[in-house]
């Protein structure tokens, strides 16, 4: 991406020995990494993303069974998932029972719930599954937010019009409503759609649908933007030399709008791993085996229409704990990752 | 202001039209016949296709779409009424007239107790920006989200109601004294642990906003030139920079609240609150399809509410800001300027009073309706479809669950509920390669398929199902297939929940094994419920 100009940077250097001037995402890049929390948070970001991308198949490999595999004897005789750190005898039916000479297999975190799968490998495909739907739904609503954004703001008049009654209508109309009916009725329809196995079940409708619920904040931010930045001279000269709109959007406004969208996509990624989760529960989720970490939220839980639907002693604080923790940590490190980078590309006001 | 006041009449005016007809539109577009909610369409019914005409009929669906949104237009313009429930037979108006309340006073108060946590604690943290306070205001926060608002309720309820004793179970007592649970004192004791969920839902969002807003203005000329000036440091705070950052929090607020019918439908399902959202999941989750004109009444309200707190929010906005000006709005909301120009010479006063006038009235109407219709439920119940003294309960659905190692369908063919005891016939088939004990309608104590829920305790009273035509296998085989009949004698009450449900055991292991015997509900596992409520 071309760095956007500025004034300071068109001066010829006044003396042979000035320092180069850097550009400005370098600049950038140097704030951020004066702010120490948020590099920290960076990093485990990267190993978080890192791990649930490959860490799956890496840790199943030397593991030796599969996330979805079921253990009967992973629970203990009133269906109570072992805890952290278990031999589990390595068999996938209750018969015969096993015995001493039984081969045995680790569960790090140990199991999931009654059904006996191995917690750890689940939590990190859940997290792959997870981080899908969070960065393919805020693509999809960046993508919306910014091509409306841009029109209303850019164009105004009637496009303007037209974008800010469809916003209008998008804040009051009561999605989730819609969704718990798609969830009713034609959800399996969806779900399958999978791009030829490319991604699990139901991700990309969650996808879509969560950024349809999105998409009026990007366009909101969006148009401010460009409605201060179309006035600005630097545009008032792109046009004097005769540069189309096209030319302009792309070259001269995008540029601009970039940083503010990406610190809205670090907020918004966190809220669709949430909101993920709060689907799971209306029953437009995905579908077993497959995991998530909404799925695995709400397997302590049941989902709204039969909530609470495991007796307590079926679950324990780890598989409770567990699922919470990642989301937790995961929003945390993108919140500090999105300050930090809010605070390197605005240094002086820390607006949005 | 006048011809802001006009503006915002007519946009509401349009929004509403326009929000009603594209949920029509919607829910004609998911493929599922509405009269199934009437009678028994499900695999292997016995109605008629008289029956299933009739039953269109009578709910008005064998119309053209555009014709039902006619009539329902009409139907509101003419008479207030937002027509009847496709389940009960109840009139929209009064279910949203007892949900309403509820809902409210959630929201509200949430919103109250929202802004009361997250206003000083954004102070505290913008004092010092990106501190071990701030990180650590930001990380406290965040486990409001990280724990799902389900979560959360769970844990609060079992925290301060189990533990502790300091907080009611669940249900909801009225603000306004009558008889019954109600007052303020019950009502803000039922409220204040739902209040608390809500606000923890939003807090972490509105901290980070207040506090970037709060930070923003700390920095301006004016901020500068008043410390410079000696304003002591909490004047300068509550009236120099928190008088100019809540304008755009009010705003948010206001849009948030509108729209806080997804958090809402947590809280009020685990506190047992008989809300909007409650009343929404129930519609969408009737048995075979949707209760449209509940959906269509709830959708509508909320979109009333959010205008109304937009409106209100304007109003802050320019009451704290005189910069802000109301006025005929811009673009394709604009006011048309031969009516702005009409409305300017109309002194703001008497815009207002219209304005109220006409909300009031139209309100007046809604609840006129409402306290007419609440009484006459039974009048046009589809007595035609039923046969003899039982009331069959709109069943007829089949659910495909899948299970590690395969299927399990479970299909419900029909409810029947008289005085003396309840019947229900179904079926289920195992599809997988594992033998599952099967609960379906089990003997009291243990839980059962089929059971009765009290919204006021949420607790489960389970009705005992004493009779199976023909007898249920022990374990139900791989590939093996129940179908028949399960009857229980007891009787249910007018205006309950039916929870018709279906459920197993896994895995089937010898009973040789553990020492201890295997208690009936461990191990259990609901794979389905569906709602019903008696109506007689």
């Amino acid at each position: 991406m071309r760095a956007p100009t500025t004034a300071a940077q068109e001066l010829p250097a006044p003396a042979p020995e000035a320092v180069p001037a850097r550009g400005y995402w370098r600049d950038v890049w140097r704030r951020f990494l004066d702010d120490r929390a948020a590099v920290a948070a960076l990093a485990l970001l990267v190993f978080i993303v890192f791990s649930c991308f490959a860490g799956e198949s890496i840790a199943s490999h030397f593991l030796g069974h599969g996330s979805d595999e079921l253990f009967p004897f992973a629970t203990s005789d009133n269906l109570t998932p072992r805890g952290p750190f278990a031999w589990v005898p390595d068999v996938h039916s209750a018969y015969p029972p096993p015995n001493a000479h039984t081969p045995t297999t680790l569960f790090l975190l140990g199991a999931d719930g009654p059904t006996g799968r191995d917690e750890f490998l689940r939590l990190l495909s859940g997290g792959q599954i997870s981080l899908e739907i969070a960065l393919g739904a805020t693509l999809v609503a960046a993508l919306i937010g910014i091509t409306l954004g841009v029109l209303s703001g850019y164009f105004g008049g009637w496009a303007d019009a037209a974008v800010s009654a469809a916003t209008e209508f998008a804040m009051a109309f009561p999605l989730l409503l819609l969704v718990i009916a798609i969830g009713q009725t034609i959800a399996d329809r969806f779900d399958f759609v999978t791009l030829h196995g490319l991604f699990e079940p139901g991700v990309l409708s969650l996808s879509v649908v969560i950024g349809l619920f999105m998409w009026f904040h990007p366009a909101k931010i969006v148009r401010s933007l460009i409605l201060t930045l179309r006035e600005s001279e630097f545009v008032e000269a792109a046009r004097m030399t005769g540069a189309s709109n096209r030319r302009i959007v792309v070259r001269h406004l995008l540029p601009h709008i970039a940083g503010p969208v990406l610190v809205w996509s670090t907020m918004v990624v966190a809220s669709v791993i949430v909101l993920e989760a709060a689907l799971s529960f209306l029953n437009f989720g995905v579908k077993l085996p497959a995991a998530s970490w909404g799925t695995l939220l709400s397997a302590n839980w049941g989902t709204l229409l039969s909530f609470s639907n495991q007796p307590p002693i079926q679950t324990t604080a780890w598989t409770m704990a567990l699922p919470a923790v990642c989301v937790f940590l995961t929003v945390l490190s993108l919140t500090l990752v999105g300050d930090g980078l809010r605070y390197a590309l605005d240094p002086r006001g820390e607006g949005s | 202001m006048t011809a802001y006041v006009v503006r915002r009449v007519l946009s509401a005016v349009l929004l509403l039209l326009s929000i009603s007809l594209v949920t029509y539109l919607v829910f004609y577009t998911i493929p599922t016949n509405p009269a199934c909610v009437v009678v028994d369409c499900g695999p292997g019914n016995h109605t008629t296709p008289e029956q299933l005409h009739a039953a269109e009929h009578l709910i008005g669906v064998d119309q053209p779409v555009l014709v039902q949104y006619g009539h329902f237009l009409w139907r509101l313009v003419s008479r207030g009424s937002l027509g009847r429930s496709f389940t009960g037979n109840e009139s929209v108006t009064a279910i949203i007239g007892q949900t309403l309340p509820v809902t409210a006073s959630l929201v509200l108060g949430g919103a109250v107790l929202l802004l009361l946590l997250a206003v000083p604690l954004a102070i505290v943290a913008a004092r010092r920006p990106r501190s071990p306070v701030d990180r650590g205001l930001l990380a406290a926060a965040i486990v409001g989200i990280a724990v799902h608002p389900f979560v959360l309720a769970i844990g609060l309820r079992s925290i301060f109601a189990r533990h502790l004793g300091i907080a009611p179970r669940g249900g909801y007592c009225t603000l306004l004294p009558s008889d019954g649970c109600s007052g303020p004192a019950s009502w803000a004791y039922h409220m204040y642990l739902p209040w608390l969920t809500f606000a923890l839902f939003f807090l972490p969002l509105y901290m980070r906003m207040i506090r970037a807003r709060v930070l923003e203005t700390m920095g301006e000329q004016f901020v500068i030139a008043a410390r410079a000036k000696g304003v002591p440091e909490s004047r300068l705070v509550v009236s120099h920079v928190l008088r100019n950052t809540m304008g755009p929090v009010l705003a948010m607020v206001a849009v948030d609240l509108g729209t806080a019918i997804t958090a809402a439908i947590y809280v009020e399902t685990i506190f047992g609150l008989p809300g909007l959202g409650h009343e929404a999941v129930e519609a969408l989750a009737g048995a075979g399809g949707y209760d449209l004109p509940v959906v269509v009444g709830i959708v509508l309200t909320i979109a009333v509410g959010v205008t109304l707190l937009n409106t209100a929010a304007d109003l802050a906005i320019a009451g704290l800001d005189p910069r802000v000006r109301l006025g005929a709005g811009k673009g394709l909301l604009r006011l048309p300027r031969p009516v702005a120009r009409v409305a300017r010479r109309v002194p703001p006063r008497v815009a207002w009073a219209g304005a109220a006038a006409v909300v009031a009235a139209l309100g007046g109407l809604l609840a006129w309706n409402a306290t007419r219709s609440s009484g006459a439920n039974a009048g046009a119940a589809p007595a035609s479809l039923l046969s003899g003294p039982v009331q069959t309960l709109p069943a007829g659905w089949s659910e495909t669950k899948p299970l590690e190692d395969g299927q399990m369908v479970f299909r419900v063919r029909a409810i029947e509920v008289g005085r003396r005891g309840w019947l229900v016939r179904g079926s289920v088939e195992n599809r997988s390669r594992t033998a599952y004990t099967i609960a379906f309608g089990r003997n009291a104590g243990a839980t059962a398929g089929f059971s009765v829920l009290e919204p006021a305790t949420l607790g489960l009273r389970v009705l005992p199902a004493t009779a199976f035509r023909p007898a249920l296998p022990p374990v139900l085989a791989p590939g093996g297939r129940w179908s028949g009949a399960f009857a229980g004698t007891s009787a249910i009450p007018h205006g309950k929940f039916l929870y018709v449900g279906f459920g197993y055991f896994l895995p089937a292991r010898p009973a040789d094994e553990s020492s201890t015997p295997l208690l009936a509900r461990d191990g259990f596992n609901w794979l389905t419920t569906h709602t019903f409520r008696v109506s007689r």
